[in-house]
């Protein structure tokens, strides 16, 4: 008597890639396990964006909407994670534009103004990181999570918004002096 | 003046983006000045710090959100192809034969059930629709794909509407013609006995990823049914 072993592949085991194809077909469990994926890491990027967990949670769903209507798109020739978050930033760029929010002037001019004597950061914890984040105006705030939290690089963060990497870099060094700023309550 | 220089350069030495020459100057001028030194320190802090923000978690009823808003767009947009299909089941006729042929295949699933293929079932059942709220004849798909979802709060969200429904055809059903009523019965029996079915399995063994599949199959046949007569 002989016996057969079947392997079957669970749906943990699927790259993004493949759920992004079976997403694609119409297959809702594989959207769902996209989403259980990559919910957190959205939806806490919206919320840093935004500053409050219902606009949060409003544009984490029209992103993952977005994602379905164009899952079809996705070749995997970028990772999935910046297919989505360039799904994001586009978002919240129109978000912001309809409420008026301009961005800061986008320039790769280095100057940062005055530095009065600098006085050390007291010991941080993350929560005060957390509410100076939200203070930072939008450009900055914006390329900061981008860079320091997400982990992108500048030239990955200028095709998201469309900018140079020189302006990349720039922004990213003004959110940090405008960070430390405000840490030491300078505001 | 040289401070403002090299404090405009900060970032870029701390990521790495500097040349050899480059790095080696500031690192000298950070050598002799502590005041562009402790400048640096803080921006290294707070990177660090930023790296080790905790990730946030959405409410658990957003996914529920979102899968009902995809099903509405697919509705949508199979109702936007299909007029023509839709005008046809309107009329009563198609529409019991239709959710009649729905109910039978729910049956003839759970009738070809057997108990040397039931373990290999329960790992293997037909892939959900995005219009698993809009139910049609599409849903029932042939077996292939891993059931990963949530049947319970499907069949929970289904069973709402179709209270829903049966309230407004108590109000129609007086005014049904003899052929529609007929038509509705018929069809409405073929779906009970299958949801009947599904039942007593399911009684036996509440776990049955299978029964609890082919549930909500007949559920949804009982919801097209429903919808297709409410109008009437």
């Amino acid at each position: 008597m002989g016996y057969e072993m079947v392997v079957t592949k669970t749906a943990d085991s699927f790259t993004d890639l493949e759920l992004a194809a079976q997403s694609a077909a119409g297959d809702v469990a594989a959207f769902e396990r996209l989403y259980e994926l990559h919910r957190r890491r959205v939806y806490s990027l919206c919320l840093r964006m935004l500053g409050n967990t219902a606009d949060a949670e409003d544009m984490t769903q029209e992103v993952f909407l977005q994602v379905f209507r164009k899952i079809g798109t996705f070749r995997g020739e970028a990772a999935f994670t910046t297919w989505l978050h360039r799904l994001v930033v586009n978002q919240v760029l129109m978000h912001w534009r309809k409420r008026g929010i301009r961005l800061e002037e986008t320039t790769e001019e280095g100057d940062v103004g005055e530095v009065a004597r600098p006085r050390p950061l007291p010991m941080l914890d993350r929560i005060a990181l957390e509410q100076a984040i939200r203070r930072l105006p939008p450009g900055y705030r914006m390329v900061f999570l981008l860079h320091d939290v997400e982990g992108y690089e500048h030239e990955e963060i200028a095709v998201m918004l469309g900018c140079s990497v020189g302006t990349s870099k720039s922004q990213l060094h003004k959110a940090r002096l405008k960070l430390r700023r405000l840490l030491q309550g300078e505001g | 003046m040289a401070c403002a220089k090299y404090q405009d350069r900060l970032s870029d030495y701390i990521d790495g983006f500097l040349s050899e020459r480059e790095r080696l100057d500031v690192e000298r001028h950070l050598r002799e000045c502590g005041d562009c030194r402790t400048i640096c320190e803080d921006l290294l802090y707070i990177r660090q710090l930023s790296r080790e923000l905790p990730e946030y978690e959405p409410s658990p009823q957003l996914w529920e959100r979102i899968a009902a808003a995809i099903a509405a767009e697919t509705r949508a947009d199979s109702h936007s192809v299909s007029k023509g299909v839709q005008r046809l089941w309107t009329r009563p006729i198609f529409a019991a034969a239709a959710v009649a042929v729905i109910a039978l295949l729910v049956g003839a699933l759970l009738r070809s059930r057997s108990p040397v293929l039931e373990s290999q079932e329960a790992r293997v059942s037909p892939p959900v629709q995005w219009s698993a709220l809009t139910p049609s004849l599409l849903e029932i798909q042939p077996a292939g794909l891993i059931l990963i979802h949530k049947p319970t709060v499907e069949s929970e969200i289904v069973q709402r509407r179709i209270e829903a429904l049966e309230r407004q055809i108590r109000q129609r059903r007086p005014f049904w013609d003899a052929e529609t009523e007929a038509c509705f019965r018929r069809a409405l029996e073929t779906v009970e006995r299958s949801l009947t079915h599904c039942r007593q399995g399911l009684e036996r063994d509440p776990e049955d990823a299978v029964l609890r599949e082919l549930y909500l199959g007949a559920l949804k046949a009982k919801l097209e049914l429903l919808k297709r007569f409410s109008d009437l």
